[in-house]
């Protein structure tokens, strides 16, 4: 999820807690939430503004409904021509085929990765997290030819580089963290 | 006509045209989408069809689409095909979109008569386990 849609989705999930919590309080006896809606319900303006609220919170929920169909890979590709016609490789496959290879490499916990295209060729950039008990110049070394060999192999494009960065020397994987050395 | 032809949901759309030449045939998009989807999905190494939101949709209200994931442009003579898929980890990509272009175009000329002009294919996504279609 992109950071702006973080950001609407933290507004939108206030705006609920708001609503509900005072829905709630209104329901076990609370008179004041009823009393500033009746309130706000006789001005014209009062009544324009909660309008305006409702339909953009109206938006929001159609936005995130529709995030929750959208694909995970984007809309850029690496594109080859073949004989009975082109071929394209979207980026997303290749960041979760690289993202895979890397975690069957013993010592590698945690990775993230992206790629860019350049032309018919592809730039990948790995952070990662790794165990104590690795050589780290080794390790990486492995990785990069690992992952340069596996993309060449199976997605057919050529690999100008693999950036690596290795972001914590850790004992736990993502799924039980919190021990980071 | 192809034995496989008889398989195919969707070939009983195929009717003359009234206007212009009695004889002549027109085939519906529809058509040719059903025949490409079934034959790429027959590769070995393609996990399945990218049909986005719509297709989701669909099958989510339990409706098999058959030519999800699947565009093409129908002229004369000539179809254009694009097909959006994903593919089985471990398979090779070109290899596996090869064979697509090979079976599709085959499938759809055998069963149509129509010239296919190209088959391109969009690998959109790499399913990691036998049933999961979506990527990782």
């Amino acid at each position: 999820m992109e950071i702006g849609d973080r950001v609407l989705l933290a507004v939108f999930a206030g705006g609920l807690v708001v609503h509900f919590g005072m829905t709630f309080l209104s329901m076990v006896g609370w008179a004041v939430p009823g009393k500033i809606i009746a309130s706000i319900e006789k001005s014209p303006e009062g009544r324009t503004a909660i309008s305006v609220v409702a339909f953009a919170f109206l938006l929001l929920s159609v936005r995130f409904f529709i995030l929750t169909f959208r694909r995970k890979y984007g809309s850029k590709a690496v594109a080859h021509q073949g004989p009975l016609g082109e071929v394209r490789v979207y980026l997303g496959a290749i960041e979760n085929l690289v993202k895979r290879v890397c975690r069957q490499v013993p010592g590698v916990r945690e990775v993230k990765a992206h790629i860019s295209n350049v032309g018919d060729s592809v730039s990948v950039f790995v952070r990662c997290s790794v165990s104590p008990d690795v050589s780290i110049p080794d390790l990486t070394r492995d990785l990069q030819k690992t992952v340069q060999t596996y993309v060449k192999n199976v997605v057919g494009v050529e690999v100008n580089e693999v950036k690596m960065v290795v972001e914590n020397i850790t004992t736990e994987s993502k799924k039980s963290r919190g021990s980071a050395v | 006509m192809n034995p496989k032809a008889e398989g195919f949901p969707g070939t009983d759309r195929v009717g003359e045209e009234d206007a212009g030449d009695a004889r002549s045939l027109k085939i519906s998009d529809d058509v040719v989408a059903v025949i490409a989807g079934v034959a790429a999905t027959e590769v070995e190494g393609v996990a399945g069809m990218s049909g986005g939101i719509v297709g989701d949709i669909t099958e989510i209200l339990g409706r098999k689409n058959l030519s999800k994931g699947v565009k093409v442009e129908v002229g004369e003579r000539d179809v254009s095909i694009d097909l959006f898929m994903v593919v089985k980890y471990g398979a090779r990509i070109p290899e596996v979109a090869r064979q697509v272009q090979e079976r599709v175009k085959e499938a759809v000329e055998n069963m149509t008569g129509l010239n296919v002009v190209e088959v391109n294919i969009h690998v959109q996504g790499i399913t990691f386990s036998q049933e999961g279609k979506g990527g990782d």
